[in-house]
């Protein structure tokens, strides 16, 4: 297909960058987090047990769905001993599990300062889902893959693009609870996705 | 300075007092003016209900009537943003499209004159009590001249400005909309009165004729104690008054 | 439902909105709060000015290379492994929809909130092939249980409803038994709704953005409910309007920063989904099949012309949220799907001028609609050149008002008709005067005014009377 001559699109700053230089991202993605009613632990990945303990304490493991690969050996055993892992080997019966389930943990592939949002890449089976169903979405989130603003995110996508490699068939940016203000403009947190959303923010001690 | 003053069709009938102080304002401030008698109207009710070709011959006289003037000025921002669209109606005119240029750049609303031709940003005058600024929808949005009157209007001795709730949104009249549209027209002037009225002033100043009038018809329906003045008006008291 | 929404003259539509106390009080209730909550994130992100001048040039880029980017996207589409159909019309797209349902045997569907799907009429056309079909955004769920009431706002469809109309409609076609709470309205619609996405068969959403370079549907949403049918039903289609397409994902950004904030005053919505084909084969959750079906209905016949520009449209609502026009009729008494401003100068379009004249007369062109829109429309012109096709093209203006503009013509072009003639008015105005400064009961067209408001009379001298004075006062000086 032609190629077609395109004049380059400046695209304006956001007011971001200069709070950023200020302020370290994760200050001002956990800023940006409260707005939007998420629940925010800071950890590091030391205690990142005791904090996942901590939060879902009391909830047997058949009621926590998660999706994380490669995760760090110690996360790895927890997971298996305390939840129910997506195992695409099982077909449907994961989406049964994400609709039963009261907690769903995922990993973030990338955080946005800007606006408090996590990137979900689903890609490589992750599952749609275990973001979705569980009442409770809890995001692990690594300090230092947090960017800016939406801009790097897409600017990623778009290298992809460029580089051949295409996109994964479905990327979440998600921002807190889902919400709707269709009842007289009042806001109802928790419509049809999670009612809650945890981040669990992990950084290496300075 | 030689200003051409375009006085307006609703100042020549029916507020001859806003164009009155037009004048001795303008003449104080070292301006000479003149006013030639052969013009009538922009042509803003017809061409903003869609007739264009019987708005055009009201067009041509004003272009006619303006073209050899240095500053066209008026005290309407309105009718100021109908001469400067002259310059796209008439663009692909062979005869005109010049001449309608020009008299688009050199006119000027009121205050916009004021302070950026004349650089004059404050007059002696002085109205004891309390106003809102009705923010004309044209003047502000098409013309862009929003600071201009507020910045002469926060210079007048005596006088507090008050905010107005509400202050950007459109009174009402939007020229034939008022008598084609009175229903809505008329909610919508109900809801400016009621903002004005709470905001508990002596006075409701504006720069534009047609929503003095329009908004000034509500208040008087009401029996409401605001007096309803055209920034000239203001601006040409003088400190004894 | 199609485009057209309520039938007979838009006067009585009007003047019977104008008496719905509750409509007005939650539009202008609503018009006030998002216009905060836009001002504050525009604010917030700062040089909002560029931000809209950016997304104006990408917008007009696409529309003017809209067959390039038109090609390339459904390339992508299909490399991805999924579907393009290119519906015509209406009718083409339904029957093209119909068709897919048919041959997968689906009887249970779930929508999320789309307006494109409204304009063609496609949950009708899917009934009468017997299918179940739900929407699930709660705003379009509230007012499909309530026996269809046509959507009164493109962001927030059902901006018109009191939440004691609301739990009465669900006690009654739902068996709720609680409160008006919200809360608990919502809740109860978010159980009924989960049965109905467990079960379906087939996911229908409507599209914010295509991406041309990747393929990708982009959905912004705040409930989750169209993550909800592009999950769980096996086969995904999505509908899109010819013309929201963007060219790379770099654009995406601009476009997707310029939406949430000009159209609810979030930095982001709670979700924006990227969708690129269908699921992958390994993976478990996510449509097995995907079709896109691209509606033109009209919008080619647009391209080319003066009104060109209302294809940059997102559909962001908020020259909606900001005319104050639309502040007192409500969605509904524009007879159309798509009200306010940006409905006023789309629905004549597609739908033609014969039901929707008077839709470009309700504007007072205060240009509040061109200020706001994030993509910088002109939509004020744009009504005002509706106004005058429809009075040289079309010839559908009444031929009293042709008369007298012709007479306006004639008079304000000719001193001595002018000064005959504004002497004559004044002494007309006067004798409706009765020992007072203003008019208060006029005649005719000046009865619309008069019902509400006084007229002024005319001064018994003219300014310009005064003005030959003082300049012989002043030759003399």
């Amino acid at each position: 297909m032609n190629k077609l001559e395109r004049k380059k699109v400046e695209i304006p700053i956001s007011t971001v960058y200069r709070e950023l230089e200020t302020h370290s991202l994760k200050k001002v993605f956990i800023e940006s987090a409260k707005l939007i009613r998420a629940e925010i632990f800071e950890t590091t990945p030391a205690d990142l047990i005791n904090a996942l303990n901590l939060i879902v304490e009391g909830t047997h493991a058949n009621e926590i769905l998660s999706s994380i690969q490669d995760a760090p050996k110690k996360l790895e055993n927890w997971l298996q001993q305390h939840t129910t892992k997506w195992d695409p080997t099982l077909g449907n019966k994961n989406i049964q599990t994400a609709e039963q389930a009261k907690f769903g943990i995922t990993y973030c592939d990338q955080a946005l300062a800007e606006s408090g949002t996590v990137v979900l890449l689903n890609e490589n089976n992750k599952g749609r889902s275990v973001s979705l169903l569980p009442e409770i979405h809890i995001v692990l989130i690594l300090a230092n893959t947090i960017v800016p603003r939406l801009q790097e995110s897409m600017r990623k996508l778009h290298e992809r693009i460029k580089e051949g490699k295409g996109v994964p068939s479905c990327i979440n940016y998600i921002t807190g609870p889902s919400n709707s203000a269709d009842i007289e403009s009042y806001l109802v947190v928790g419509v049809h996705g999670p009612l809650r959303t945890i981040y669990v923010i992990i950084e290496e001690e300075a | 300075m030689r200003v051409t003053l375009f006085s307006t069709c609703l100042i020549d009938l029916f507020q001859p007092s806003a164009g009155i102080a037009t004048v001795e304002l303008l003449e104080k401030l070292g301006c000479k003016i003149d006013y030639p008698t052969g013009q009538i109207c922009c042509g803003q009710p017809a061409y903003n209900s869609g007739y264009l070709n019987e708005a055009k011959p009201a067009m041509i006289h004003l272009l006619e009537t303006f073209q050899h003037a240095e500053y066209i000025v008026t005290p309407s921002g309105s009718c100021a943003v109908m001469l400067k669209e002259y310059a796209h109606i008439f663009q692909d005119d062979p005869k005109w499209s010049k001449i309608a240029k020009s008299v688009a750049d050199k006119t000027y609303e009121l205050t916009q004159f004021i302070v950026h031709v004349l650089g004059v940003t404050k007059i002696d005058t002085s109205l004891p009590g309390t106003a809102v600024f009705h923010t004309s929808c044209h003047m502000t949005r098409l013309l862009g001249v929003r600071e201009e009157p507020k910045q002469l209007l926060d210079q007048v001795a005596d006088l507090t400005m008050k905010p107005l709730k509400g202050a950007d949104q459109c009174c009402g009249f939007g020229g034939t909309f008022s008598v084609k549209m009175g229903d809505i027209s008329a909610e919508m002037v109900k809801e400016k009165v009621s903002n004005i009225v709470n905001a508990n002033v002596d006075y409701l100043i504006g720069a534009d004729c047609a929503c003095l009038m329009n908004i000034g018809g509500r208040l008087s329906r009401e029996n409401q104690p605001v007096q309803v003045l055209h920034i000239a008006e203001v601006l040409n008291r003088g400190m004894e008054g | 439902m199609s485009i057209k929404i309520k039938a007979g003259p838009f006067k009585k539509r009007m003047t019977a909105e104008l008496k719905n106390d509750f409509m007005r009080k939650a539009v202008s209730g609503a018009q006030d709060g998002l216009g905060a909550r836009r001002n504050l994130a525009t604010e917030q992100l700062g040089e909002w000015e560029k931000w809209r001048e950016a997304g104006q040039e990408i917008r007009q880029h696409t529309v003017n290379n809209l067959a390039h980017y038109l090609e390339q996207f459904s390339e992508q589409v299909t490399k991805s492994g999924g579907h393009v159909y290119f519906a015509k019309d209406d009718q083409e797209a339904t029957r093209y929809i119909q068709e897919v349902v048919q041959k997968k045997n689906a009887k249970k569907i779930v929508k999320a909130k789309s307006m494109v799907t409204e304009e063609i009429g496609l949950n009708a056309a899917l009934e009468s092939i017997g299918c179940e079909v739900v929407e699930t955004d709660l705003g379009e769920f509230i007012l499909q249980v309530d026996d269809h009431d046509p959507p009164s706002h493109i962001v927030v469809p059902a901006l018109h409803k009191k939440k004691e109309q609301i739990r009465d409609v669900f006690v009654k076609k739902l068996g709720y038994t609680k409160s008006a709470d919200p809360d608990e309205l919502a809740k109860h619609a978010r159980y009924t709704l989960r049965e109905k996405f467990l079960q379906a068969d087939v996911g229908i959403t409507g599209c914010n953005f295509g991406v041309a370079e990747s393929g990708t549907i982009c959905l912004v949403t705040n409930e989750g409910n169209a993550r909800l049918v592009t999950t769980i039903p096996k086969t995904q289609i999505t509908v899109m309007g010819m013309e929201r397409l963007v060219p790379t994902f770099e654009d995406l950004d601009v476009m997707v920063s310029l939406l949430t904030r000009a159209a609810v005053g979030q930095r982001i919505t709670s979700y924006v989904t990227l969708l690129t084909g269908p699921k992958k084969q390994q993976e478990v959750d996510g449509p097995e099949e995907l079709h896109v079906v691209i509606v033109d209905n009209g919008r080619s016949k647009i391209l080319g012309t003066d009104f060109q520009e209302i294809l940059q449209c997102i559909r962001c609502g908020a020259c909606l949220n900001v005319c104050p026009v639309y502040r007192h009729i409500g969605g509904h008494a524009y007879g159309s799907i798509y009200p306010g401003p940006v409905g006023a100068v789309l629905t004549p379009l597609l739908d033609g001028y014969e039901d929707h004249k008077d839709l470009p007369y309700a504007s007072t062109l205060c240009g509040a609609c061109t200020d706001v829109c994030p993509v910088k429309i002109p939509l004020h012109g744009l009504l005002l050149k509706h106004r005058q096709v429809i009075v040289e093209t079309e010839g559908k203006a009444p031929i009293s008002e042709r008369l007298m503009m012709k007479a306006f013509g004639f008079g304000a072009s000719t001193n001595s008709v002018y000064t005959g003639g504004s002497k004559i008015a004044a002494v007309s105005l006067k004798m409706l005067l009765k020992n007072k400064q203003m008019i208060s009961n006029g005649p005719g067209l000046l009865k619309e005014w008069t019902n509400s408001r006084d007229f002024p009379t005319p001064k018994q001298s003219r300014f310009r009377d005064w003005m030959k004075d003082h300049e012989e006062a002043k030759s003399h000086e």
